[in-house]
């Protein structure tokens, strides 16, 4: 008897350590899609289309990132801080750094700010 | 650069252009598609005015601002093709010249009759129009013989 309640509380114990294992800025190293963009100052619609329509930001696990389309090429290594509230960026190109503030963040959604300027983007499946 | 320093230099240039429209119509201009890039200085303008003196007055007053070293003018004057603005040729009794250019020094490239009707295409200068006679010859023509039909 003692010998299964040892074994119960082992595979307990083992599916919260599974459970727990991954951080939540994991989520971050996947390939998103740009859907929209909220800035600070009206843009022309037909400027804002322009920066969403196929932009895309891919993180991966080992810190790099590159983004592409209309908000910009670039490429470099990112970090993100514990609680997972803000990413930190250095940009390849001139070593230039950025720090974003993470709003949301899960599997499908992410959503950055930088200098007052929102965006949204989705998961690529 | 970084994740999206497109939209940030977008909303930074976007403003920029509100502050330049601001400061024009503050001089009494009003330039609907105005264009200005700032490049340590140097601005460069662009846009569709409806005279030179518009344009002159435009590039003046942004000259005129801190800052501003040099002002690099794209503006164009307005097409007025298609708005068909026809002018009659009030000479006493010769024929208008058709010039190269806006003044007497430039060439003659063609003439417009008397009392014969030309198109107005652009206002370059309160002096002088461009134009398109009857024959289809296009330059410039003093507008001091010039009247609106």
């Amino acid at each position: 008897m003692k010998y299964f309640k040892l074994l119960g509380l082992t595979f307990l114990v083992g599916l919260f350590l599974i459970s727990c294992g991954g951080k939540k800025g994991d989520d971050l190293a996947r390939t998103w899609q740009v859907t929209s963009i909220e800035t600070e100052n009206d843009l022309p619609d037909s400027l804002r289309n322009a920066m969403i329509a196929n932009s895309k930001m891919a993180f991966t696990k080992d810190g790099a990132y590159t983004t592409t389309g209309g908000i910009g090429a670039d490429q470099g290594t990112y970090t993100i801080d514990e609680d997972v509230k803000n990413l930190s960026t250095v940009s390849t190109a001139g070593k230039s750094s950025e720090v974003y503030t993470i709003k949301k963040l899960d599997k499908d959604n992410l959503i950055l700010i930088n200098k007052g300027n929102t965006v949204t983007c989705i998961a690529v499946k | 650069m970084g994740l999206f320093d497109e939209v940030n230099k977008a909303v930074v240039n976007q403003q920029q252009q509100k502050n330049y429209g601001d400061i024009l119509k503050a001089s009494g201009i009003n330039i609907p598609n105005l264009w200005v890039q700032d490049v340590n200085g140097t601005l460069t303008i662009a846009g569709t005015v409806p005279d030179m003196q518009t344009a002159e007055k435009a590039v003046a007053a942004l000259k005129a601002q801190p800052g501003v070293v040099n002002v690099f003018n794209l503006l164009e004057m307005e097409d007025l093709t298609s708005k068909n603005i026809k002018m009659k040729v009030i000479t006493k009794s010769s024929n208008l010249n058709i010039r190269k250019g806006p003044g007497t020094d430039f060439e003659i490239v063609g003439k417009a009759a008397h009392d014969s009707h030309v198109q107005l295409i652009k206002r370059m200068y309160n002096d002088w129009y461009y134009v398109r006679t009857e024959d289809g010859v296009e330059g410039f023509s003093s507008a001091n013989y010039l009247q609106g039909v």
